[in-house]
């Protein structure tokens, strides 16, 4: 087999394989129906002229070539065709069209006789090559005719158009000057022009580039298939070039290595060599080429890492509209974000776009409506074609409006931002500085690019929720913190108030109290002359009341003076016993009224003396013997003092009214009395013991009471440490 | 001879009721109603000792002690302070000027206060 032939297998294969992939792929579209045709025409052609490469007699070679030629009679014109589809031209075009196939049937309906091809002869290394009838001429430049039109409308149109279709007709042009460029070099041997028809290993990328331009022309950027095709094509020439080159070698040496020999093994050394020859155009071409795709690749990439480790959400906005920009080379680009709650849409970072623009496209909440159902990126360019292939009239007339407006702001796609699947803001992208359209590489890294945004957008959104809760929070405790000084800087002033208006309030009830006491001491003292022996007791109860109000009085200033701090204390040297004694003085009165006694059992030693504030023990220890004298009733009071455990104890036992538990437990604290109080002493306020237990506090002391229940007496204790 | 005794009291009432209460009891009893009228009186008349209320109208007792003390003449007449006023910061003033007592009027009869004024004027 030659090189020839097998060139021409690979070709019908690929051509046969990519003419049904597309056709199957959409069969409705009449590009795919024309291009599934125009293969399968290629291939008849390109088996054929395998099998006729390899016929060893004429007669075998004569009707391969024939049946190649019904191939190649019907490519001009199914060629036309595809384009004229390619470009929505064939109503304009009609009438060519339909001459260009009455054409082909004539070619068609001569191909059998003498007048295409009208004999095989030898030419250079083929033994069977044909030789053209009087037709041939004709229809060589019906096939001229037909590529170059062809190239010129493709020509024509890409100048017209812009985006997708542009990438289309580039792919078509790449194609067609390959494969026809390639399909020429068979020509030249029909004239007998020594040329070989080497273009046959290049026909197959033809189909290959075709193909790419129906099924994928907008997911392949045309860097990668020009880069590719390129270093196959490369390849490929260098490959046969050298078979060749070792071939005439052989000739030109009187063939030492036989034919039969030489073929085979330079087929192998062939395929062996197209591997690293093609490696090392790829590494050569790969700097160009592919450098710049895998860094866009790597910068998407590492983009997606760094918005889970940015959590301000201006910040993270700014992320992803810059490094789109500056890695995909685009003119403008927008994020926008739906506020929380189903709220309204709000620009979060914009470049390029007209503020309005940016809101414009989802104050219509068709396209949120339609990025929802689809959860696909939305393109420009694909736009038509949704909008050709949608039935229903009422949205495509939206569609249509959405195109409108995606057209006159220049936004080219719309990346929907989905949380939970719902849509809750987009980022809209504008064109690639380089015109270039969106590759499929392109919308994947996108639509990953997307969800990992949608985490990273809401999981920001959430935090300066948090955060924003969280400066409220610290607002609003600072606020009831300056509300609760606020009011207990009013209370301090209130207390303030409540102590000065006690103060005085005192000392003018003080000075009445000294007049009634002076002058009811000195009428007793029978200054004014002796009264009626009938006065003398109202004049005693009238000197003891006014005391007792005397007393109250000390009381309220002692309290209001412990309770705003104001209380102060001076120690001195004294003997306890000495101010027991005078309380016990100072009492006796009393008690005699009552006909109770009162015993004070003294120690039988002289006690050391203590440390202490005269008055303040002076007045606790009156409060005590006092309280316990007005709770008695029968029996009496018995005091002694003792040192117990290097502390002064004095114990006031009472056979009086007794304590229950709960007075036990209150009646130490402030305003609070006895229930014992009510019945039996009526004008005490209960400030006594209170003042007494502070008091102690104040020399380190204690006070408590212990009673065996209602009517079976207390006794009071009070401890003083010696110091 | 009779002590004299300068009292110096705003309270009429209370004034008039030692007054008569001392005199009583055997003591030479002058009255003034505020510190000037007590200076002046001080001056002329060189009591013993002065009893001494705190409260008065305009100057109070403590600046009536700081005249005194300032006035040779009659600064080392022993003052007694007399009032009802027990706040404590004015008692240590009181002391520093040099009082004999701080005395709490409510506290005592005033046969107790003729007591303590023949102790004083030992």
């Amino acid at each position: 087999m030659n090189p020839f032939a097998i060139g021409a297998f690979i070709t019908g294969t690929l051509a046969a394989f990519f003419g049904v992939f597309v056709y199957f792929k959409n069969r409705t579209r009449m590009e795919n129906q024309i291009f599934g045709v125009m293969s399968f025409s290629l291939t008849i052609w390109s088996i054929n002229f395998g099998f006729w490469q390899m016929a060893t007699d004429k007669t075998t070679a004569f009707l391969y070539v024939h049946l190649l030629m019904i191939g190649a009679i019907f490519i001009p014109i199914f060629y036309i065709h595809y384009i004229l589809a390619l470009l929505n031209l064939i109503q304009e075009k009609k009438k060519f069209l339909i001459a260009g196939y009455l054409i082909t049937l004539i070619f068609l309906f001569f191909n059998f006789t003498p007048y295409l091809v009208k004999d095989l002869r030898s030419v250079l290394y083929f033994p069977y090559w044909p030789e053209g009838g009087v037709l041939f001429h004709f229809w060589l430049l019906w096939f001229l005719i037909a590529l170059s039109y062809g190239l010129y409308i493709l020509i024509k149109k890409i100048k017209e158009s812009r985006g997708i279709k542009r990438e289309q007709i580039k792919y078509v042009i790449l194609a067609a000057s390959i494969a026809f460029g390639g399909g020429l070099t068979i020509f030249p041997l029909w004239y007998k022009i020594p040329c070989p028809p080497i273009g046959i290993f290049i026909i197959f990328l033809y189909p290959l580039i075709l193909a790419y331009a129906i099924l994928r022309y907008r997911f392949m950027d045309i860097r990668f298939v020009l880069g590719r095709g390129a270093i196959y094509t490369l390849s490929f020439i260098t490959v046969i070039a050298s078979a060749f080159l070792l071939i005439f070698l052989n000739n030109l040496l009187g063939n030492p290595v036989p034919i039969s020999i030489a073929w085979p093994l330079i087929l192998i050394i062939s395929i062996l060599l197209f591997q690293p020859i093609f490696r090392f155009f790829e590494k050569f071409a790969s700097k160009y080429f592919y450098y710049t795709f895998y860094s866009y690749q790597t910068v998407l990439t590492d983009l997606g890492r760094k918005l889970t480790q940015v959590l301000d959400l201006d910040q993270l906005s700014s992320l992803i509209v810059n490094t789109l920009m500056n890695t995909m080379k685009l003119d403008r680009t927008v994020v926008l974000l739906r506020e929380p709650g189903d709220g309204e849409y709000i620009i979060q970072r914009n470049i390029g776009f007209k503020e309005e623009n940016g809101i414009s496209l989802v104050k219509d909440n068709f396209l949120t409506v339609w990025l929802g159902r689809t959860q696909k990126p939305l393109v420009y360019e694909e736009l038509s074609l949704i909008i050709r292939d949608t039935t229903e009239k009422e949205e495509g007339e939206r569609l249509e409006k959405l195109q409108g407006n995606m057209k006159r702001i220049e936004a080219a796609l719309c990346l929907p931002l989905f949380i939970e699947a719902k849509i809750n803001g987009m980022i809209v992208l504008g064109n690639k500085l380089s015109g270039e359209p969106y590759s499929t590489q392109d919308i994947e890294l996108l639509t990953n690019l997307a969800n990992q945004a949608s985490i990273a957008l809401q999981n920001a959104r959430l935090y300066s929720e948090v955060k924003g809760f969280s400066v409220k929070l610290e607002r609003e405790v600072e606020k009831r913190t300056k509300e609760l000084k606020d009011a207990y800087e009013e209370l301090k002033k209130l207390d303030k108030a409540k102590s000065e208006f006690i103060s005085i309030a005192s000392h003018q009830l003080r000075t009445p109290l000294t007049a009634i006491k002076g002058y009811i001491s000195m009428m007793r003292e029978k200054i004014y002359g002796k009264p009626p022996e009938k006065m003398e007791k109202p004049l005693e109860n009238i000197y003891l009341s006014n005391e007792r109000l005397i007393k109250l009085v000390n009381d309220l200033l002692s309290v209001s003076r412990i309770e705003a701090g104001r209380m102060e204390i001076k120690f001195e040297k004294l003997s306890l016993e000495e101010i027991i004694t005078s309380v016990v003085e100072e009492l006796k009165n009393e008690v005699k009224k009552k006909n109770i006694y009162l015993n004070w059992e003294k120690p039988k030693k002289p006690l050391p003396k203590i440390s202490i504030d005269r008055d303040k023990i002076r007045q606790a220890i009156m409060n005590v013997i006092d309280n316990a004298i007005r709770y008695t009733e029968k029996g009496g009071v018995t005091i002694n003092l003792k040192i117990l455990d290097s502390k002064f104890q004095i114990q006031v036992k009472d056979t009086g009214a007794g304590l229950t538990k709960y007075e036990l437990s209150k009646m130490f604290e402030s305003f609070s009395r006895g229930a014992a109080g009510t019945r039996l002493y009526t004008e005490g306020v209960g400030l006594g013991l209170y003042i007494a237990r502070r008091f102690m506090e104040m020399h380190d002391g204690k006070i408590w009471a212990e009673s065996k229940g209602p009517g079976k007496g207390s006794t009071f204790y009070v401890e003083l440490p010696i110091k | 001879m009779a002590k004299k005794i300068l009292i110096i009291e705003d309270e009429k009432i209370l004034a008039e009721m030692y007054r008569d209460k001392f005199t009583q009891a055997g003591l030479k009893v002058y009255l003034a109603f505020d510190s000037k009228e007590g200076l002046a009186l001080a001056k002329k008349e060189k009591p013993d000792l002065i009893i001494l209320d705190i409260l008065l109208p305009k100057e109070n007792g403590i600046v009536f002690l700081t005249w005194l003390r300032k006035d040779s003449e009659i600064s080392s007449i022993p003052v007694v302070a007399f009032s009802n006023y027990d706040d404590p910061a004015t008692k240590r003033q009181a002391a520093k000027l040099g009082v004999k007592d701080y005395l709490i009027k409510t506290s005592y009869t005033p046969q107790e206060i003729v007591e303590k004024i023949r102790e004083y004027l030992k």
